[in-house]
């Protein structure tokens, strides 16, 4: 039996109350769905008119205040765009006139207005000899999207923003999984509940109110300040006055997120360590085994989902986590990648572009410029797609766990 | 001592406790318990729920340091040696007494796992000498012809019963002398517990065997000696044939005549 | 001997060993982590010390000596290492030079950009006398001037960006003199007070303790040393009045952290410690600006426009957190919670299971992506559609407050449901319907502008209701789940129970039922408050960031979580700027780990239960 009985008009306001709610998050998904689809979308063929010169067709490439960029045509595998000033513009529309005929590589040609002259025919862009155009367009879209390399001004593709996230989170995680791991099997299987532990998780508690914009700046004065200033006087004294490791970069970074997201993966793998049934540990024991080879013999493998969803559900923080990293090195463009072929491979000082820093810096800098807009709203998805993929696999673990919870407790 | 305590046997003994006692928290669980389990042969300790027997058995290999708050006061002599001493550390001992629970509990993994997981730890051993030793270990509780094309399924997909007794094998692959029962056939079917019976004889052969149950009929038929335990008390202890037709205390009769349990 | 066994036993002194450093690992590992809380809170709290430190220490004095000369103060004083002073002001060799920065009564010029700005002090009318007019010229294409007559002029300073002056006056007042052009375009000086409080007595010598200071050291003419803060319009004592330190002539000189006092030829050095250090009042008081008439409570802490200077005022940014925190709590509250109650409602065990897990996925949206939507969406569409929404939320209200013809206790979970989605879609489609024909008959078809026309009223794109809503929105998954797990926390048969001992429903729900949930819920309301608290990215993103002490709710706000993220980077360590910012996140943490705390407490109750 339910226990609360609300009635009449407050059952129905509560129930409009709750489709608001879900309304509000439902919009937040299909406006983020839709405008990120429309940022990935091919842009339209254009017709431009020009003053004094022949109309042109082509793909949109840019468009700025002052001027547009149109990508007219590829020869041979190089790209030839034109930029056209915005007073010499007369008029732009989709071609209506335009023709579409494929070639016999599958290449997609373009001719506006449709005349006889075979010299007409322009490639509007590379089809990679795809069994569909509009499939191609996608597909070309899609790969601009995720692999051209960035550029200075926010454009270009997400591929080194995707590459700074996941190395971030990575570091983050050898850091914070190993750690929180520990604290975690120290709580459920050594502590036992002595005043001490009721302090600990106490001092969980509240490290897991700390706002995380209050981490960013304790990575700033403390780590970036205070420990790459040392780092630098004793390993870097040649470079000075420019900073190493006294600026921001990937390892404080690595190390702020790693801070935020411990009291998460402590919680986590705690209460991984509890539920595996008691039994189990009884019967290692009492098969001669110590502590320790009961704890990796039997415990770890049994904690396996829950350890799993500890770093899942860390990973889907941290990737969602912006305002810290602010302050600790994420930057708009980086020249160089944090990871590279050349010793030593991994490069700790640098700062790195990240994905939810990238939808920062498009949004606020947008001014109007569709482009960015929709930029903007591409990389929001691709954001929003990591970090539910993310939380779901953690839920999906989570089941599982659940079930063979369920399983070895019969 | 408890009055109605005998010493029934001149055998030699491979386990005895001298004034035993178990004290949690406040409370106390057991207290005075003076026993000897002889070599080769089947104890049984009965008595109603909640007597302290499964807390005596655990005493024995010194589980209680799981429960917090747990005291062992007395002594527990394994083959004249006080377990307690430094000659005798705590995984060293619990290899020497094995123990199976009430509920089976195989570890998530293969039956072979399962069954190695004891010698592993104990030993370094080659592959071969290992599937040796598991394979005899599951023959000598009859399930190595049950098993012996699943060896690297799970062990949660057994049936209970066979659980039961790979426990058991997972028990007896690292070579005890002593095996701990806590009432081992309490969640199995008539036939399981059948099985687990007869394997109780045929392994008092190579075993001291400590059987914990609830179970009057169990001990009357598999032990050779029987103990009553009531209150944290040893009240009675005698030849199984000897108690069961002809108890000296008014509690012993009560208990298997079944008045109360 | 035999060939080796197969099986040979392990080392039990090794396992054991391996045993105890486990222990031992996981154990420092725990220490570690209760170290980091001290760690952050220890950081925060050093940092900002100087600050919460209630007493800098005085000048502590060095030297003195008695000038040779006598006559006039020398342009420049100067000091050996040792503190020795030597009496010719023409050697300039070694040692360290005290200089009267800026108050030797002459031109001070200042080169913002291709022209040139002079400020200089001059005697106009008739008669002897001290200057009494400050006169300020432009040199350049074209030259410009302006001249501005204010009275007896005891001394002058100019100010850092090197337009306006802070002029101490014969008869004990202090002007702040700046430069503004009237509508015309001419240029003029304007002169008005700078501080709020009167001055035990006239300075009549102005020093900066540093070069770029912003703060003033003042030598008054009863012998009295003071700090003058012009961004805070705060004075303090550094040197107690005395009559054995009045003179005719006197001049201040500092630099390299001491400060001279040349009075009649007698010059005394001092040390100045920490004297000059900013203490917690500085940083809440209101602050005089050049150019306002009324002192004003103003964090700014980059001097972007010319005649702008740095102001310190906590209060706007923790005033902008609060109202951000309180107005999207007040969102957050009724849709969160009443989603809540009607949840539990539900008979079938998997909706309620469902939609606390699709709920928990919301919590996981980014808020960079509600921030992002708000800015380039949910903003500007607010202020164009202000009337739909409200027409829309006012018929939403309409229909769910509609009778209903059944009682919903007789509805299975489905009728319900599809009850509710009918009255949402009515109502919220008749009524944005209603609203948008109503918002086409307005003057200038927008709520917005007719608001303006009407009452006066100015609505800002990015103003506090967008916050409100989108903060709201942000932490409602959060207060969603801990107001559901506070309502099932009261076992169902209680009620059954209350029922057979002959109580109403009503006195079930409101004796029984409710007290039982309520610390739940009030630890769900702080927990979320303080989320709310350290929002950044959306309160970064759409707040407009203007540090304003308005509670109007139409207008901006800037919190302290966004002036972090905005500031921090460049602000110099050891700054005033720097502690500040400091003591704001301290604030913050405090604040939000206070919330959890009391959270706590109320649900503590219950976790013994």
């Amino acid at each position: 039996m339910n226990p609360y009985p609300w009635r009449g008009p407050l059952s129905r306001l509560t129930g409009g109350l709750l489709v608001l709610l879900l309304a509000g998050f439902l919009l937040v998904g299909m406006s983020v769905l839709l405008g990120g689809v429309a940022g990935l979308a091919p842009r339209p063929l254009l017709q431009v008119e020009l003053r004094d010169q022949p109309p042109l067709a082509g793909l949109l490439l840019q468009t700025e205040v002052t001027h547009l960029d149109l990508l007219t045509g590829i020869d041979a595998g190089r790209v030839r765009w034109q930029r056209l000033p915005r007073e010499q513009v007369m008029s732009i529309s989709e071609p209506t006139a335009a023709c579409a005929a494929s070639n016999a590589e599958g290449e997609l040609l373009v001719q506006s207005p449709c005349t006889a002259d075979p010299q007409r025919w322009q490639l509007a862009f590379p089809n990679d000899g795809r069994w569909l155009a509009g499939l191609g367009r996608w597909y070309d879209s899609l790969r601009n999207f995720l692999l051209a390399p960035a550029r200075a001004d926010g454009q270009g593709g997400i591929s080194a923003a995707l590459v700074g996230t996941f190395v971030l989170v990575l570091l983050m995680t050898l850091l914070v999984l190993p750690f929180g791991v520990a604290v975690g099997l120290y709580l459920a299987e050594f502590a036992g509940t002595t005043r001490h532990t009721r302090w600990l998780r106490q001092v969980l508690a509240q490290l897991a109110a700390i706002p995380s914009v209050v981490y960013g700046l304790v990575g700033l004065g403390l780590f970036v300040h205070g420990f790459g200033h040392q780092i630098d006087q004793w390993f870097h004294a040649d470079r000075l006055p420019s900073p190493t490791y006294a600026s921001g970069g990937l390892l404080w970074a690595s190390l702020v997120l790693a801070l935020l997201t411990l009291p998460l993966v402590v919680v986590v793998s705690e209460q991984g360590f509890r539920r595996v049934p008691g039994g189990l540990r009884e019967a290692s024991l009492a098969l001669g085994a110590t502590r320790s080879e009961t704890i990796f013999g039997v415990l770890l493998p049994a904690a396996r989902p829950a350890l799993l969803t500890a770093l899942i559900l860390a990973i889907a923080r941290a990737s969602a986590e912006v305002a810290p990293l602010l302050l600790v090195g994420a930057v708009r463009y980086a020249a160089q990648l944090p990871i590279s072929t050349e010793a030593p491979f991994l490069h700790l000082e640098r700062p790195f572009m990240h994905l939810g820093y990238r939808v920062l810096d498009l949004a606020t800098s947008a001014g109007g410029h569709t482009l960015a807009v929709q930029q903007a709203f591409a990389c929001a998805l691709a954001l929003l797609l990591l970090v539910l993929a993310l939380n779901g696999a953690a839920i999906y673990a989570r089941a599982i766990l659940r079930l063979r919870h369920e399983k070895l407790s019969p | 001592m408890s009055e109605g305590e005998a010493a029934p046997t001149a055998q030699p003994a491979a386990l005895q406790t001298v004034d035993l006692g178990l004290q949690i928290g406040r409370r106390r669980v057991l207290q005075g318990i003076d026993i000897a389990f002889p070599s080769n042969s089947v104890t049984a300790l009965i008595g109603p729920s909640g007597c302290g027997k499964t807390s005596f058995l655990r005493c024995l290999n010194r589980l209680t340091e799981l429960w917090p708050g747990a005291q062992v006061t007395g002594q527990v002599l394994l083959q004249g040696m006080d377990v307690d001493s430094s000659r005798l550390p705590l995984p060293e001992l619990r290899r020497r007494i094995g123990m199976v629970f009430q509920r089976p509990n195989p570890f998530p993994g293969s039956v072979f796992d399962n069954v190695a997981y004891g010698v592993r730890l104990h030993r370094r051993c080659q592959r071969q000498a290992l599937e040796e030793i598991v394979e005899a270990a599951l023959h000598s509780v009859g399930l190595w012809e049950e098993v012996r094309d699943r060896l690297d399924e799970e062990a949660l997909a057994l049936s209970l019963g066979q659980q039961q007794r790979l426990v058991l094998a997972r028990a007896l692959a690292v070579e005890p002398e002593v095996l701990l029962l806590d009432e081992p056939a309490s969640s199995l079917d008539p036939i399981s517990t059948l099985r687990i019976e007869t394997l109780i004889a045929e392994l008092k052969s190579r075993y001291t065997i400590v059987l914990v149950t609830h179970n009057v009929q169990q001990a009357a038929r598999v032990a050779d000696y029987t103990a009553f335990l009531y209150d944290g008390r040893l009240l009675e202890w005698d030849e199984s044939v000897q108690l069961f037709t002809n108890p000296r205390l008014q509690e012993t009769e009560d208990y298997i005549t079944g008045r109360y349990g | 001997m035999s060939s080796p066994s197969p099986a040979t036993p392990r080392s039990l002194q090794q396992r054991l060993r391996r045993d105890r450093n486990l222990l031992r690992i996981t154990s420092s590992a725990a220490v570690l982590t209760a170290l980091s809380l001290l760690l952050v809170l220890g950081f925060l709290v050093t940092t900002a010390a100087p600050l919460l430190d209630p007493r800098p220490s005085r000048p502590q004095p060095l030297a003195e000596w008695t000038d040779p000369a006598q006559g006039f103060p020398p342009a420049r004083l100067q000091f050996d290492a040792d503190g020795v002073w030597q009496a010719d002001d023409s050697v300039s060799t070694g040692g360290s030079q005290l200089l009267p920065f800026g108050s030797d009564g002459n031109r001070r010029c200042f080169e913002p950009g291709a022209r040139r700005w002079c400020l200089q002090a001059l005697r106009r009318g008739d008669g002897e006398g001290p200057n009494n007019a400050l006169r300020l010229q432009i040199e350049g294409e074209p030259p410009e001037q302006a001249e501005l007559i204010v009275g007896d002029i005891a001394d002058w300073i100019a100010g850092t960006d090197g337009r306006s002056a802070l002029t101490s006056m014969v008869d004990g007042r202090v002007l702040w003199i700046t430069a503004a052009r009237d509508r015309a375009g001419v240029l003029q000086l304007l002169a008005q007070p700078a501080l709020q409080q009167e001055l035990p007595s006239p300075v009549v010598s102005w020093q900066r303790p540093d070069q770029g200071s912003e703060e003033l050291l003042a030598l008054h003419a009863d012998g009295r040393l003071g700090l003058l803060r012009p961004g805070t319009g705060s004075w303090r004592e550094l040197w107690p009045a005395d009559a054995a330190l009045v003179a005719n002539q006197a001049r201040l000189y500092a630099g390299d952290g001491r400060l001279a006092r040349w009075q009649d030829g007698h010059v005394r050095l001092h040390d100045l410690g920490d004297a000059t250090r900013a203490g917690l009042r500085d940083l809440w008081q209101a602050q005089s600006r050049p150019g306002q008439p009324q002192p004003s409570q103003l964090w700014q802490a980059h001097a972007n426009a010319p005649e702008a200077s740095t102001h310190l005022n906590l209060w706007p940014l923790l005033l902008g957190s609060l109202k951000a925190a309180c107005l999207g709590l007040l969102i957050a509250a009724p849709l969160a919670m009443g989603a809540a109650m009607h949840a539990v409602q539900y008979r079938s065990g998997r909706l309620k299971h469902r939609l606390k897990a699709g709920l928990e996925l919301c919590e996981a949206i980014p808020t960079v992506v509600l921030g992002m939507l708000a800015l380039l969406w949910l903003a500007p569409w607010l202020e164009q559609h202000l009337g739909l929404a409200l027409a829309a939320l006012l018929g939403w209200l309409i229909a769910f407050l509609w009778p209903a013809r059944r009682h919903s206790s007789e509805l299975s979970d489905g009728q319900r449901a599809r009850g509710i989605l009918r009255r949402a879609l009515l109502g919220l489609g008749l009524g944005s319907l209603l609203g948008a024909w109503l918002e086409q008959q307005l003057p200038g078809g927008q709520l917005t502008l007719a608001m303006g026309q009407w009452w006066g009223l100015q609505y800002q794109t990015y103003n506090s209701i967008v916050v409100a809503l989108v903060v709201g929105l942000a932490i409602s998954p959060t207060l969603y789940s801990l107001t559901d797990e506070a309502l099932q926390a009261a076992p169902p048969d209680w009620q059954e129970a209350a029922l057979a001992l002959g109580a109403s429903r009503r006195d079930t729900l409101f004796g029984l039922l409710l007290p039982a949930a309520a610390p739940g819920l009030l630890a769900a309301l702080l927990v979320s408050f303080g989320r709310a608290l350290g929002e950044t990215l959306i309160v970064l993103m759409v707040s407009g960031n203007t540090p304003l002490t308005t509670l109007d709710p139409l207008q901006g706000l800037r919190s302290i979580s966004a002036t972090l993220v905005l500031e921090a980077p460049q602000a110099v360590p050891g700054t005033l700027h720097y502690q500040a910012l400091l003591l704001a996140a301290l604030l913050l943490t405090l604040g939000s780990v206070a919330m959890n705390l009391l959270a706590q407490r109320w649900l503590r109750p219950r976790d013994s239960a």
